[in-house]
């Protein structure tokens, strides 16, 4: 079964629990200019770096009874990175949410990123155009942060002080010297 | 801005970990979706046991912890008293606004769990999202995460993949509610 899926042009299923799950319908505008957006910021910073940023579209061989197809990833062990796709754990997942695989990316799929030691994992929504970042302790993914992009309005009802504390930018626990702005990561999306 | 009357007015408080934090503004949809929750155990509670609770009540959970939930069922009568509830409340549900997120899935929802409040929602108005939690051995686990699906994507499914969304789900506490996600998150916005 796999192996005919393999050479489909886009995969249009994968592997949950062992069970055969089929993938959401096209992503809407904003799931993809977040997912390019991620893809774009990482890529950047990785050029002529050691991690491989790998943008959505990539199989990834997770285990023998879980393949999926992440919106965005980084490996860092080039041995992982095969003609196919990644076979392995990544360091880094990125789920952009979307109504129908909202559920899985929060339950099942972080719990078998969480098994096979994801190092960090998002969670952005691109309509609440917030990001929740996981970092695992060695057996889960525990919630590090949330970080939010606040809307005008909320803004403009704050006090000098509170406005001066929005966090605006926030780091991913692999790249510490790469501060990445939440405005880049909405970028172009309504 | 906060100089401004009507403002400092609406301007409420908690009790997080020990330290007085003031509440956010509530946006429309938030508002909107918190009405529309608490009418639906307003309707179903009338004549029951058990009371339902909207915005503005103050929650005793510790000395340390005293939160507004955004809704609440509360079935010991015990628990209410003149100046807000006394103890954890059946069920709690947190509306989520942008600076808010953070301490409703972070500090409040271990702060619930602890208390031993059997079931916490987490609804998320710009997602039409609500994760329910369940209490079991004293942690929280993730029991599902109903979405009420955009119209423009309904429109793109099958029949089959219609009828396999889910619309309606059930708390812990009633087996005949019926919470429809059309009732929650309303269609105009």
């Amino acid at each position: 079964m796999r192996e005919s899926l393999a050479y489909q042009e886009a995969r249009r299923e994968e592997w949950i629990d062992g069970k055969i799950v089929a993938m959401s319908p096209r992503p809407a505008f904003n799931h993809n200019q977040v997912s390019y957006n991620i893809a774009r910021i990482f890529g950047n910073y990785l050029y002529g770096k050691k991690c491989t940023p790998i943008a959505y579209g990539m199989d990834l061989y997770l285990d023998d009874d879980n393949l999926f197809v992440p919106d965005f990833m980084v490996v860092c062990d080039p041995e992982k990175l095969k003609p196919d796709g990644v076979h392995g754990t990544p360091d880094l997942v990125v789920e952009v949410l979307s109504p129908s695989t909202m559920r899985n990316d929060k339950t099942k799929k972080k719990d078998a990123y969480a098994r096979c030691g994801v190092r960090e994992y998002w969670l952005v929504s691109p309509e609440e155009k917030s990001v929740e970042i996981y970092r695992t302790n060695g057996a889960e993914l525990i919630l590090h942060d949330i970080y939010a992009l606040h809307p005008d309005w909320q803004l403009a009802q704050m006090t000098h002080e509170e406005r001066a504390a929005v966090v605006t930018h926030f780091q991913c626990s692999l790249f510490p010297d790469l501060e990445i702005p939440l405005a880049d990561l909405f970028y172009r999306t309504f | 801005m906060t100089e401004h009357v009507a403002y400092q007015d609406e301007r409420r408080e908690e009790l997080i970990d020990g330290k007085i934090v003031a509440m956010s503004p509530a946006s429309t949809s938030h508002t909107y979706i918190a009405d529309g929750i608490l009418s639906i155990f307003r309707h179903y509670l009338r004549g029951r046991k058990c009371i339902p609770f909207g915005d503005g009540l103050l929650v005793h959970l510790t000395d340390q912890d005293k939160f507004v939930p955004d809704v609440m069922i509360v079935c010991d009568r015990n628990k209410i008293g003149r100046n807000g509830i006394h103890g954890a409340p059946d069920l709690v549900v947190e509306v989520l606004s942008p600076s808010t997120a953070k301490k409703d899935r972070g500090y409040k929802k271990a702060a619930y769990e602890s208390s031993g409040v059997p079931e916490y929602w987490i609804v998320n108005p710009a997602d039409k999202s609500i994760e329910v939690y369940l209490l079991e051995d004293g942690r929280y686990t993730l029991d599902n995460v109903y979405t009420r699906y955009p119209d423009e994507d309904l429109a793109e499914m099958t029949d089959e993949e219609k009828a396999a969304v889910i619309t309606e789900f059930k708390c812990h506490l009633y087996d005949d509610l019926v919470i429809r996600l059309d009732d929650i998150f309303g269609d105009w916005f």
